[in-house]
């Protein structure tokens, strides 16, 4: 193979990876807010969502369960295709999937543009993606060591 | 690279813990908040929003937040079957005069009316057939409306309407019934509707009521003012 196909192949691979992010967004989004729908119903806590703390907390629980799983699987893909550079290359992964998420809700953020706004819908849950997206790709990276099998030898058997 | 921690790669149990970490501080704040709010039985929770202050059931899922560029304030409170709302709406001085002149009131007393006209209107939009009743001196609500606003020291006008068909769901045809409310306070206008699916409607009524004695308007100084 020649420089420029690996390139190639590897631009693929981050390609894809960006589209299970995109793809995994989609499903968890849904997942979470059915879950955390039937919990809080089931609960018969629904009103606690009028005070913006636990608004602020649901967010959190959106941030670990949504934003960071999506770039621990988009992570997963990437890394087990692409086995070098890996500091640089696991940030594009999350990075596409997000802008390409960005690029459909952007309504959402030009309703107003502020930037408690930009923070709290851009720039934190690009950050926890990007680090669910290099844990995904380390895990699959991580080499560890085999352990040396530890061999009895019977000092009466060396005898005979 | 070559640590592992409970049998698990580094990495992947950092990410674990990364999630539970997430799920279990987000977890705490929903349950801090809720225990911090309760209220009576510890089945309502009370709220102090930018225009009043209330108890409304832990049940319920409540939605705020001002409109119309700040001249005015929103409270909608859903039931537990999202079929009945419990819609309140401050204006501030200068939303209430727009809103009069916009809409050519004269006073508070035809706001009900013209509050009832919209929502038909609405109606008319999901359900072609549907038709507007007005009625009179409906049940054992009147009276209590009516001491409720003896009590507020203010004139308080209301309506009683109800849509048949007004909306249709799973080839089902629904009738709504609406208590339509304004009054004023200090030249502020404030609507209160109580609207929902007729049987929905009925039985939220103590709920209703409820709320209604437990709102307290915050004063001219407090409010949000523009």
């Amino acid at each position: 193979m020649s420089p420029s196909k690996i390139d190639y192949w590897k631009i693929f691979h981050i390609l894809i990876g960006g589209a299970i992010y995109f793809a995994a967004i989609f499903v968890l989004e849904i997942v979470t807010q059915s879950t955390a729908d039937w919990i809080f119903r089931t609960l018969g806590i629904l009103g606690v969502f009028a005070f913006e703390e636990a608004q602020n907390a649901y967010y959190v629980i959106r941030l670990g369960v949504i934003y960071s799983a999506s770039g621990f699987f988009s992570g997963l893909y990437t890394g087990y295709k692409v086995k070098e550079n890996l500091k640089l290359i696991m940030s594009f992964p999350s990075l596409i999937g997000f802008l390409l998420m960005l690029a459909i809700n952007y309504g959402v953020l030009l309703t107003s543009f502020s930037l408690m706004r930009i923070t709290k819908f851009v720039a934190v849950p690009l950050i926890v993606s990007l680090i669910g997206s290099y844990l995904g790709g380390y895990t699959v990276n991580w080499q560890v060591e085999e352990k040396i099998k530890e061999e009895k030898i019977s000092l009466m058997e060396m005898e005979l | 690279m070559r640590a592992k921690i409970f049998g698990l790669r580094l990495p992947l149990a950092m990410f674990i813990l990364l999630i539970l970490s997430f799920v279990i501080v987000g977890s705490s704040i929903i349950y801090w908040t809720l225990v911090c709010n309760l209220v009576d039985d510890g089945n309502w929770l009370h709220i102090k929003t930018d225009a009043c202050e209330l108890k409304f059931p832990k049940k319920w899922y409540m939605e705020k937040g001002s409109v119309e560029n700040g001249t005015a304030y929103i409270v909608n409170i859903f039931s537990e079957d999202f079929k009945t709302v419990v819609h309140l709406k401050f204006y501030s001085r200068v939303g209430t005069q727009e809103f009069m002149r916009k809409n050519n009131l004269s006073d508070a007393s035809l706001v009900p009316s013209f509050n009832a006209q919209r929502l038909y209107n609405w109606s008319l939009g999901i359900s072609e057939n549907a038709t507007l009743h007005f009625i009179e001196g409906e049940s054992n609500i009147t009276s209590f409306i009516e001491e409720w606003g003896k009590k507020r020291g203010c004139d308080i006008h209301y309506l009683f309407i109800s849509i048949r068909d007004a909306y249709k769901k799973q080839d089902t045809l629904y009738n709504t019934t609406g208590l339509l409310i304004s009054l004023m306070i200090d030249q502020r206008l404030i609507e209160i509707i109580f609207y929902g699916e007729e049987h929905s409607w009925e039985e939220n009524q103590e709920y209703f009521k409820l709320i209604l004695n437990s709102i307290e308007v915050l004063k001219a100084g407090d409010i949000f003012e523009s």
